[in-house]
């Protein structure tokens, strides 16, 4: 769990996003390769290699879904997204899908208004696939229904993003 | 690689003199150089006072002129005059717009684009150059004595192939690249915290040829961009093209001459910006028939250019979106470019956020003088600015090509730089020993509607069922925002390392090639030179290495630690030896030997470091 470590918090799903970025941002003042510039070569080297492993923590951490996957791979040495992995409730993936039609529908009509709704409906979606992973990771540990709701998350966010994506 | 030596921020090994250091607004249409001289930056004007360097050079038979005197040029002989180079830099025949295609006798050879002229065919990079070499002998001229290094700018939505040209321009002038900074980041450490103050800001940089928006958090000097979009291909020039095209439709003049075309542009600039400050203006247009003067007004100028001006909006929400924000959660908005001093871009933007924009600084300035800040901070000379941190993001997102032609992406879009990333494949046929590679940059799913960077091959991996290999590709963007690919085979540990030389850029014999011809310095000096780099390499590694055994002498064997005794004595009598090989070959030694022992002190050091007590304090 080094990213955790890294940021100096808990390796869990609920995090301090605010607090986060305030730790991210403290590092990279410490480690920048430009704080670096006048240090011999050698030094200007580790701190290449410091803020992109900074970059790339804070960037995974901060990221819901990739939050889920890097804990899940971490604790339970599986990768939530691999193409071997496909349990994944019916009723879910079929509600996935209709939404999937009803954005090129709205978006085809060019209709801003029934995107907005369809947007706000899936935030709250999310919000709910969300809490299921700090149940299933944080408060009551269990594998299958942790990876079972990442793979969730990870439909859902990419349906936010064709949504946002007509929407502006 | 060796990781010795670790330095605390801010403190130096040991103190130096002022650097002579500059930073470069390369820009489309007009170029500027700015330093900073007794703690404040400050634009370099040329021997007359002129501040602006117009991007333009004329080539002769026996003369290059550059700025002024090559524009004067532009229509007596325009096949000869380069203008707005930069929107060839990078770039193929068929990224390139008619307009220009038009104007000048391209060609194109394997990929890379060159402009014939009276002093041969060149490459848009040596025309960049010829700019920057005039920008350089500007600085050394006003600043008395050589360059140290200098920041170029580029805009925030140039891709990997235009940012390496940029590179390429800038290293065939002779000029020592501290960093490709993006010109809305430049924009903003211009203005600074003091006039800013902490938010959320938004920059809008319309300049000559091309457009960025780039949304930035500041906190407590860090300067964070949380998202970048632009186009490329859509600047100031575009407006004068508008109004030319429409000048030759009102008078129903259908073919022009070159020249023609270039007075006609140039009358087209003259009104465009007569009307940020009047009602009307008149464009001239000369033709076969004589002369004839063509009366416009403000509105009809504003009708003309309505959608270009909405094409500035996309990128506008595109970096919204990105960054997750509404518009009213922008705290301020900061103009930049000259055509910003259009009263309807000033309008749009100030009725989209109901907000004042920032524009007390010069827009045409801004660029270069922000440059000029950065550059005197990575030459590490302390200065009356406040200590600050850049965190910039790259434009589009990098990957491969997989099965099918679809693009996987590694690293996407808006990802703070710099970045490692690294992402496992494996082979798809039994027994296969190669992997071809293929970097695509772009948002696009197909690899057809990306731009292709590089392609290369991993070769001699072990012949496996298919699915068995395990290839661990890495890529690797500097801050720069310059890519490198790596991969490797996992089972077998074969290897293959590129940086990507975009297929539009040159490759280093090349530009070796080009430096030698240009720069006939004598060959003693070189050797000269060569020898004392090596050795200032050689001393500090020996040096660092020895203080690290001191520090850390609790991570070696005993076997281990005379073994590289042993290569730091060999290096130390190379070091008092003058063939400057010789040396190369023991640091490289020792570098190769002492990395095991570095990634311990890298593993010991970041775990301290990043464990460190003080994140506490901060929270």
């Amino acid at each position: 769990m080094q990213f955790f470590q890294l940021f100096g918090i808990a390796p869990q799903f609920s995090i301090d996003a605010p607090a986060l970025t305030r730790k991210f941002l403290w590092l990279q003042t410490e480690n920048h390769p430009d704080k670096f510039v006048t240090s011999d070569p050698a030094s200007l080297r580790l701190a290449q290699q410091k803020s992109a492993l900074i970059n790339d923590a804070y960037s995974t951490l901060i990221i819901p879904v990739s939050r889920a996957a890097y804990l899940i791979k971490n604790r339970y040495d599986v990768e939530p997204f691999s193409e071997t992995n496909t349990k994944i409730p019916r009723d879910f993936l079929e509600k996935q899908m209709e939404i999937h039609e009803a954005i090129i529908q709205h978006r085809h009509a060019k209709d801003s208004v029934a995107l907005e709704h369809l947007l706000t409906e899936l935030e709250d979606d999310v919000a709910f696939t969300e809490g299921a992973l700090s149940r299933s990771l944080d408060v009551a540990p269990n594998k299958e229904n942790a990876i079972e709701a990442a793979r969730m998350l990870k439909f859902q966010s990419k349906l936010l993003e064709e949504i946002t994506e007509a929407i502006y | 690689m060796a990781l010795f030596q670790i330095s605390e921020p801010g403190e130096s090994p040991a103190p130096h003199e002022h650097r002579r250091a500059i930073g470069i607004d390369l820009g489309t249409t007009n170029s500027l150089v700015a330093a900073v001289r007794n703690s404040a930056p400050e634009v370099l004007p040329d021997r007359t006072g002129r501040r602006l360097l117009p991007s333009v050079v004329h080539y002769g038979a026996n003369a290059t002129q550059v700025g002024d005197a090559a524009a004067a040029q532009a229509s007596a002989d325009p096949r000869n005059t380069i203008a707005s180079v930069k929107r060839l830099m990078g770039r193929s025949a068929k990224d390139v717009g008619e307009a220009i295609r038009g104007r000048y006798q391209l060609t194109e050879n394997e990929g890379l684009l060159r402009i014939q002229t009276a002093a041969g065919a060149l490459t848009p990079i040596e025309v960049s150059a010829d700019i920057l070499k005039a920008l350089r002998a500007r600085a050394e001229e006003t600043l008395g004595g050589e360059i140290f290094g200098a920041v170029i700018t580029v805009p925030a939505y140039f891709d990997d192939a235009q940012r390496q040209a940029t590179k390429d321009a800038a290293k065939l002038a002779g000029l020592n690249v501290l960093r490709l900074l993006n010109e809305p980041t430049a924009a903003a450490v211009a203005y600074g915290l003091d006039a800013l103050g902490e938010g959320t800001f938004m920059v809008y940089d319309l300049g000559g040829g091309t457009f960025d928006v780039s949304i930035l958090r500041l906190t407590r000097g860090v300067f964070e961009v949380l998202a970048t979009a632009g186009d490329a291909q859509l600047g100031g020039d575009d407006f004068d093209q508008v109004l030319a095209d429409w000048a030759r439709l009102q008078l129903g003049v259908r073919e022009l001459t070159a020249s023609q075309e270039r007075v006609l542009l140039q009358s087209a600039r003259r009104a465009k910006e007569q009307l940020s400050t009047q009602n009307s203006a008149s464009i001239t247009l000369g033709h076969a028939g004589g002369q004839t003067a063509l009366s416009i007004t403000r509105e009809q100028f504003e009708t003309l250019t309505k959608s270009l001006l909405e094409r500035t909006m996309v990128p506008v929400k595109r970096t919204l979106r990105d960054a997750k924000l509404k518009a009213d959660a922008v705290d301020g908005v900061v103009l930049v470019g000259g055509a910003t001093r259009m009263p309807s871009v000033r309008n749009a933007v100030q009725s989209f956020f109901a907000k004042e924009p920032f524009c007390n600084l010069d827009p045409d300035e801004v660029v270069a003088v922000g440059a000029a800040i950065q550059a005197n901070a990575l030459a590490g000379n302390k200065s009356s600015q406040d200590d600050f941190l850049l965190l910039d993001v790259i434009p589009l997102s990098l990957g491969l090509e997989m099965m099918g032609g679809l693009s996987e992406k590694i690293i996407p879009r808006n990802s703070t730089i710099p970045i490692a990333k690294a992402q496992e494949f494996t082979t798809y046929k039994d027994g296969q020993t190669a992997l071809a590679l293929h970097v695509v940059q772009g948002e696009r799913e197909l690899v057809a509607d990306c731009r292709s960077l590089a392609r290369f091959t991993l070769r001699g991996m072990p012949p496996l069922v298919a699915g068995a290999a395990r290839i661990r590709v890495t890529f690797q963007v500097d801050a720069d925002g310059l890519l490198s690919v790596s991969a490797e085979e996992n089972t077998s540990g074969v290897k293959a390392d590129i940086v990507v030389k975009p297929s539009y850029g040159l490759s280093d014999d090349e530009i070796a090639t080009m430096l030698q011809a240009s720069f006939k310095s004598a060959a003693a000096d070189k050797t000269a030179r060569a020898l004392a780099e090596a050795r200032v390499e050689a001393e500090q590694l020996a040096d660092a290495v020895q203080a690290a055994m001191l520090a850390d002498a609790d991570l070696l064997d005993d076997a281990e630690r005379a073994q590289l005794n042993a290569n730091v004595q060999t290096l130390r009598s190379a070091i008092a030896q003058t063939d400057h090989r010789a040396i190369a070959d023991a640091t490289t030694a020792l570098n190769t030997l002492s990395e095991p022992f570095a990634a311990r002190r890298m593993d010991k050091s970041v775990g301290n470091a990043l464990r460190g007590q003080n994140i506490n304090e901060v929270v």
